[in-house]
């Protein structure tokens, strides 16, 4: 039987963890990430986790072990922020390049310096090209739902999966969670089976060298897999739905059947902006909000079929590609590009290192990306000038 | 094992992921080493403090591993009485534990006397299957008794003289008497052969027995040792042996004369095992042992292994498996409980080695 629970987002992923029977936990603690692990520990300490924890020395060491557990045939979990994720950069494309379903909970922390804690996706997005998927959610449920639905995929397409929530905003905020019945989530994630598994006795070389004549084509796979991806993640989404109640896609329109002016957020923003785009359509503006949860695989045909047509697009960047502009603002207008009745796309740069997004924030981009006739590069939403 | 190339015409012909396609044991990554780990010969500073070189790390680790007996008889094979030593022994074993250095000796001599008293009542003597001659023993002390019992394993008519009927006589104040008569009914049981109340002359048991050994506190006067090292006197073969304030040198004197009578009787010389060199102190990574104090008292098999457990089993495999776990070429076999090296596939790390928290492994050079 389901149960509820009044969760934080961290409490959520560990109960996401626990639920998916991961078997072997490695990392490091890191704030905000810290509760993820803490509570994972604890539940395997008090045997309520079948699952063994590996106490390690870096986040670089974290991902290694998950590599190893993955690769000796265990369902692997870890955890990590900002710094952290920055530091297992080399074992992230480790870990996709050996194609292991490994997955990874990121709690969006800005990078430093200057030292903060607070939240920004640039930790993330920084990992965008290692081969790794990458969920981003809104709501502390979506989180625990998130890790399930990621082993479900990541080991179809036997690529690492990461779930990023934002700190703090979505990590030390309670919500009421509902924790499925073990049983028919046990039926959703059977047991993982890996491609091949490595054993003493009959030992092979994993991620040996690859000379120029046969590189490319592991590469070639690696992209083939994530195409397939897009699919698995559409037929999960659905068949999570149809069992649990709440079906998840890669991009999630609301409000969108007749609007005119759309608004592209990502992560716990996305919650705002609903209330955002309710004000304005009791105002009788066609607004409509379409939250951008899956970034690799990229949903190119869903992002085309629900923008073509439309007046105007904005997108809401918690990031920067410094020189350049938006991260999410980049990857949309490259997907639209080929379309000839593509609509106008502007991008804001707001809430960096945890700066808020109010409402009144997102009403103020609606209206201003309403009335702009040119197109501009990058547009700063609310910072002091 | 065969190597054969693999051509990549299309992407059919490559794994989904980069994985070799044959087991990587053809590949002997032994040839790179320049160094090899080997198992040393080495020693705990107790055993060599020990007149009888008891192989103490051994019968502990025998204790660890809950063979019980199996601890009693490796005792037995370097000291016929552990419940003497047990209670009388200056236990310079325990002044040499390196554990001195981390918290607290380990309690060897109480573990001594557990192990001999647990086991008298199953103690009985293994004879040697052979006729190894007629021999005397000149008194019933502790050195007679010693020296009794081993000419006994050894295979040889054993007749003991007493002066009165008594046996341990210099021991007999300090040592329950329950204790000294079961230890002698073991070697009566064994074929000892008693002759109470006797009066004889040297010359005519000479006579009538192959070797005689004399005990020097039953008759301090009868023989003069000349040579300590074997126990020969001045008369032929006839041994006796050097009593000692330490009743554990006293022992070693006495079957260390009974051994030599042994080689002699079968044309041989009497060779003692050698110890390997020491494992002093620093050699011990003691970041695997939490600081315990030691058990002092022990009376029953829990404690004593939980004394057991604190041994640091100085230069003695304990089978602890550091070096199979850590080894990260799987070049550590486990073989009956005990490592082995696979030298087609140790590359000479020395991670086990170095990891090694009782100083056994050491790495020479690979010739």
């Amino acid at each position: 039987m389901s149960i509820k629970k009044v969760l934080t987002g961290n409490h959520a992923v560990s109960y996401g963890a626990m639920a998916s029977r991961v078997q072997v936990i490695s990392a490091y603690p890191i704030t905000p990430q810290t509760q993820v692990v803490e509570l994972l520990s604890e539940l395997v300490a008090d045997g309520k986790l079948d699952a063994i924890f590996v106490n390690v020395e870096s986040e670089h060491s974290a991902m290694s072990a998950c590599i190893s557990a993955s690769a000796a045939g265990a369902r692997a979990f870890t955890a990590t922020s900002a710094q952290g994720l920055a530091l297992m950069h080399e074992m992230l494309h480790w870990a996709a390049g050996a194609r292991l379903p490994i997955v990874l909970a990121d709690i969006n922390r800005a990078m430093a310096p200057p030292w903060t804690i607070w939240t920004d996706q640039n930790d993330s997005l920084s990992q965008r090209d290692t081969g790794w998927m990458q969920i981003y959610v809104e709501s502390n449920q979506e989180a625990f739902d998130s890790i399930i639905l990621a082993y479900k995929v990541a080991e179809q397409v036997f690529l690492p999966c990461m779930v990023v929530l934002d700190a703090f905003v979505l990590s030390h905020t309670s919500e009421p969670i509902e924790i499925h019945d073990q049983e028919k989530i046990d039926e959703y994630l059977p047991p993982y089976r890996p491609m091949v598994t490595i054993e003493p006795g009959k030992p092979i070389g994993y991620g040996a060298l690859a000379a120029p004549d046969t590189y490319m084509e592991f590469r070639y796979k690696m992209q083939r897999a994530m195409e397939n991806a897009v699919e698995i993640f559409e037929k999960e989404g659905k068949l999570f739905g149809d069992m649990f109640g709440h079906s998840y896609d890669l991009v999630e329109p609301y409000m969108m059947d007749d609007a005119e002016y759309v608004i592209i957020t990502v992560g716990a923003v996305t919650s705002t902006a609903r209330v955002a785009i309710q004000e304005l359509r009791k105002k009788g503006e066609k607004a409509g909000l379409l939250k951008f949860r899956v970034l690799r695989p990229f949903p190119f045909e869903k992002l085309r079929e629900l923008l073509s047509g439309r007046k105007k697009v904005a997108v809401i960047d918690r990031n920067i590609s410094f020189g350049h502009h938006g991260i999410f603002y980049q990857e949309v207008k490259s997907a639209l590009y080929p379309l000839s009745n593509r609509p106008p796309v502007f991008g804001y740069i707001a809430g960096l290192g945890g700066r808020d997004i109010t409402v009144s924030d997102v009403v103020d981009i609606y209206e201003d990306m309403k009335k702009r006739e040119t197109l501009e590069e990058i547009i700063w939403k609310g910072v002091k000038l | 094992m065969d190597i054969k190339p693999i051509k990549v015409n299309s992407l059919r012909d490559l794994p989904e992921a980069p994985i070799s396609q044959g087991v990587t044991l053809v590949r002997k990554t032994g040839t790179w080493k320049n160094v090899k780990p080997i198992i040393g010969e080495r020693s705990a500073p107790c055993e060599n403090a020990c007149p009888l070189k008891i192989r103490i790390p051994k019968f502990i680790d025998y204790l660890t591993k809950h063979e019980q007996d199996k601890a009693s008889l490796e005792i037995l094979r370097w000291n016929p009485f552990p419940t003497i030593t047990g209670r009388l022994c200056p236990a310079k074993c325990e002044t040499g534990c390196n554990r001195n250095k981390y918290d607290e000796k380990v309690s060897i001599r109480e573990l001594e006397k557990f192990l001999g008293d647990s086991f008298l009542n199953r103690k009985h003597i293994e004879r040697k299957e052979r006729k190894a001659g007629k021999v005397a023993v000149l008194g019933g002390s502790v050195s007679g008794m010693a020296a009794a019992y081993v000419m006994l394993s050894e295979g040889f008519e054993v007749h003991l003289f007493l002066k009165s009927h008594e046996t341990f006589e210099d021991v007999r104040e300090k040592i329950p008497s329950e204790v000294l008569d079961a230890e002698g009914k073991i070697l009566k049981n064994a074929g000892l052969e008693f002759h109470e109340n006797a009066r004889f002359e040297l010359s005519s048991i000479q006579k009538e027995y192959d070797f005689v050994f004399v005990s020097s506190f039953s008759y301090p006067t009868m023989v003069e040792v000349q040579e300590p090292k074997t126990g020969k006197t001045n008369y032929e073969k006839v041994y006796s042996s050097i009593e000692d304030q330490d009743i554990s040198k006293t022992i070693k004197n006495a079957i260390t004369a009974a051994y030599n009578i042994a080689a002699s009787a079968s044309g041989t010389e009497y060779i003692e095992e050698k110890l390997g060199r020491v494992v002093p102190f620093k050699e011990i990574i003691t970041d695997y042992f939490n600081h315990e104090p030691s058990v002092k008292e022990i009376l029953e098999t829990g404690t004593a292994i939980q004394e057991a457990l604190r041994c640091f089993s100085c230069g003695t495999c304990n089978s602890c498996g550091n070096c199979y776990v850590f080894c990260p070429d799987f070049a550590v076999k486990w073989v009956d409980n005990f490592p082995e090296f696979d030298y087609d596939y140790c590359k000479g790390c020395g991670v086990c080695v170095n990891e090694c928290p009782r100083g056994i492994l050491e790495l020479i050079p690979e010739k």
